[in-house]
């Protein structure tokens, strides 16, 4: 007595049943090891994840939970190759001035680099540092 | 007292009768029973079963909105519970269909309770093998593609 499925879906997250706006939904509330996951997934979810719109987007949502660090690594390439980063901390990571919870604090780093910018330890310490500081 | 009921109608042609203040949760609902009163709304591109999972979802919401100042903060607590269970019971692909309803009909709170499970099962899987297997998608990488990809994003711990 099941009416056959409509062919909106299959259940699936695809170009043919959800819309673009849709997967970003999907997509901004993934947590950040999940959305690294997602970049296997098919050549379409990591299109939108690359997206700059998306990483914006991700960005931004992410400041909003708390205790969110988030690292975005723009590569360059002129020559010798680069990363900028871009650090956002929320200020609740901070405890000397947990007054203004709802204040972020936004650091732009520029490493230099010849090497793959990785997240190493000294990127740990460098948030203990921002942290105490 | 009696309420002013509108009717929406499924993709099945199966007619449902519900309160305008249920209905009017969705904000294209809203829009057209301003603009067409006292008309059926044909809904053609929703199952029978969809749209009572909607209606289901929406009287519940407008009954607690109606509670008003202040119990608000504990039926929210309730509400939230309630939302949880809801799209909990429901399977992947009506999940999907559920989320598109929402969408197509302006309802964002049921959006988002929706996207928020999507990405909840997104979340649950070990791999993309069985966020693939679980959302039926299709795999356009080589091996070699997805080593690199993992490659560059290696996750720390």
């Amino acid at each position: 007595m099941e009416t056959p499925r409509k062919k909106l879906t299959n259940g699936s997250v695809n170009s043919y049943s959800l819309s673009l706006d849709l997967m970003i939904e999907i997509f901004k509330r993934l947590p950040l090891k999940t959305l690294i996951r997602s970049l296997c997934v098919s050549k379409q979810w990591a299109s939108i994840i690359r997206g700059r719109y998306f990483v914006k987007l991700f960005l931004n949502e992410s400041l909003t939970r708390p205790k969110s660090v988030v690292f975005v690594f723009r590569k360059r390439y002129d020559g010798l190759s680069y990363s900028e980063v871009s650090l956002k901390i929320a200020h609740e990571l901070v405890p000397s001035s947990s007054d203004a919870a709802s204040s972020l604090a936004t650091y732009h780093v520029t490493v230099h680099t010849l090497q793959r910018t990785k997240i190493s330890p000294s990127v740990h310490r460098l948030i203990r540092y921002l942290a105490q500081g | 007292m009696s309420k002013k009921m509108i009717v929406l109608k499924s993709s099945e042609g199966v007619s449902f009768v519900v309160e305008e203040a249920v209905a009017r949760q969705s904000k294209i609902i809203s829009f057209l029973v301003e603009e067409f009163p006292d008309r059926e709304l044909p809904l053609t591109n929703m199952t029978s079963e969809i749209l009572r999972k909607t209606i289901e979802y929406c009287k519940k919401h407008v009954v607690e909105d109606d509670g008003g100042g202040d119990s608000s903060s504990s039926s929210s607590g309730d509400l939230k519970e309630w939302d949880v269970k809801f799209v909990a019971e429901i399977d992947q692909p009506r999940l999907m269909d559920l989320l598109m309803a929402a969408n197509y009909l302006d309802i964002p709170s049921l959006l988002d309770v929706t996207c928020q499970k999507v990405a909840d099962t997104i979340a649950a899987c070990n791999d993309e093998k069985e966020i693939r297997a679980t959302f039926n998608i299709e795999n356009d990488f080589t091996e070699e593609e997805v080593e690199a990809i993992r490659m560059e994003n290696q996750y720390p711990i």
